[in-house]
């Protein structure tokens, strides 16, 4: 019997408010598609671009970049370089011709379980009605 | 140019500056750098159409970081990426004597037969230096100031096409990087010393010429430089498998300007954009 495909969608979160948020949408067992990979990260700031091309070149079918809402940042203005960080990325990728409805990017607070699990509800979805990623995949088996 | 090597000899004589970076003929049609530590030596000095380098990239080159004071002949777009690496901190403003030159435009194409004027030139905003210690050479003529439809075309044909055409387009491109890492090297801004692609703890990129690691290298060098590349076009001069790296780097000066109202290597004083922010930055994407 054929396995049915199951996107893999690659989350990260930062440490004090996504990642909590996630926490807080487990414990208070809200159901979510568990084909999410959450990955801690300390900050939105920390998330390099290089990390979304990274995990899209190893597998990833869809990837998410989540923090803190504007002001709320842990360190205080992560978020805020982040949020140019990837302005400046997503108009690069864009002129490559990278599909962008693959990278999500919400800001979703320690409170928010209930908008985390919509989230990733919502994104596996979209993936899974858009198919593998397979652009970038083909990348590797030219590379071997 | 006998005002160039007139002053040169002048600043090395009194011991202004230790070196003088500048331009030597090589040829009919082609001009090489070059560095002069003596007063004698400076009568090879010149500058022509020809003299295409930008020399701002030496700045940083520990070789000339450890002298007391440096000169550079300087066109206005060196200019901007003397200044962005200033307001960078990789150098300072009471390190480089700047010798201006008033410059009309250069000639651009690959040696031993350059023929086309540069494209960069036409628009330049920068023909006298905004920002020298000296200006030399005959006023060029005025710059028309030009609409960003014709000055970007290119890089709007492209935005123009659909995603899967630009996949093709840049995949067929990027197969022809070699990683000779000569863009690196030309570029004023690339000073780390470590450069992401040669970290192997972890290895981001892969150092192999496939198309993989070439996608992935050239994205990253091009991400690295938005918001400071300051659009010298020494990355496309040298590169020999002639990829258009410039229409990356001109996509992101379009975004910055746009998005931030920035343009790099005008003002001592800005901060470089990537390192700021804004409270309230356009951000429609982010849910």
């Amino acid at each position: 019997m054929e396995e049915k495909w199951e996107p893999t969608i690659i989350a990260f979160v930062c440490n004090w408010c996504t990642y909590a948020g996630a926490d807080l949408a487990g414990t208070s067992r809200f159901k979510y598609a568990p084909n999410v990979r959450v990955i801690k990260t300390p900050c939105t700031g920390r998330i390099d671009p290089m990390f979304v091309l990274s995990a899209l070149e190893r597998g990833a079918d869809g990837v998410i970049i989540s923090g803190c809402h504007p002001n709320d940042c842990h360190y205080n203005e992560g978020n805020f370089n982040a949020r140019r960080k990837y302005i400046m990325f997503r108009a690069l990728l864009t002129q490559l011709g990278v599909d962008l409805d693959r990278v999500t990017f919400a800001w979703c607070s320690a409170s928010e379980g209930i908008k985390f699990a919509g989230l990733v509800n919502e994104v596996t979805e979209k993936i899974k009605k858009m198919g593998p990623y397979t652009e970038f995949k083909q990348l590797n088996q030219d590379a071997r | 140019m006998k005002e160039i090597i007139d002053k040169a000899k002048e600043l090395l004589s009194q011991g202004t500056v230790d070196l003088v970076i500048g331009y030597e003929q090589c040829g009919d049609k082609q001009c090489r750098p070059l560095f002069v530590e003596k007063p004698e030596e400076a009568d090879k000095l010149v500058f022509n159409e020809y003299c295409v380098h930008n020399l701002a990239t030496y700045l940083t080159r520990p070789e000339v970081k450890k002298t007391k004071r440096v000169a550079i002949v300087a066109k206005g777009c060196d200019i901007r990426a003397i200044i962005n690496l200033i307001t960078e901190n990789q150098s300072t403003r009471e390190h480089v004597y700047i010798i201006g030159m008033n410059c009309p435009g250069v000639i651009s194409g690959k040696a031993p037969n350059p023929t086309k004027h540069h494209a960069k030139c036409q628009y330049c905003k920068v023909r006298a230096p905004h920002i020298s210690d000296v200006t030399l050479g005959p006023t060029p003529p005025e710059s028309v100031p030009m609409d960003k439809t014709i000055i970007h075309q290119d890089v709007e044909e492209l935005k123009n096409k659909t995603k899967e055409e630009r996949w093709a387009f840049w995949k067929a491109q990027l197969s022809k990087c070699i990683r000779c890492y000569a863009c690196r090297q030309a570029c004023p801004m690339c000073y780390c010393n470590r450069c992401i692609v040669d970290l192997n703890t972890p290895q981001w990129i892969d150092t192999r010429s496939n198309l993989r690691g070439n996608l992935d290298w050239n994205i990253v060098r091009a991400y690295h430089l938005s918001g400071r590349c300051i659009d010298c076009g020494e990355c496309e001069r040298v590169c020999p498998a002639n990829i258009p790296l410039m229409l990356l780097n001109r996509t992101l000066q379009e975004e910055v300007k746009e998005k931030f109202n920035f343009e790099s290597g005008y003002d001592l004083e800005a901060c470089p954009p990537l390192t700021v922010f804004e409270k309230d930055d356009h951000e429609n994407f982010i849910r």
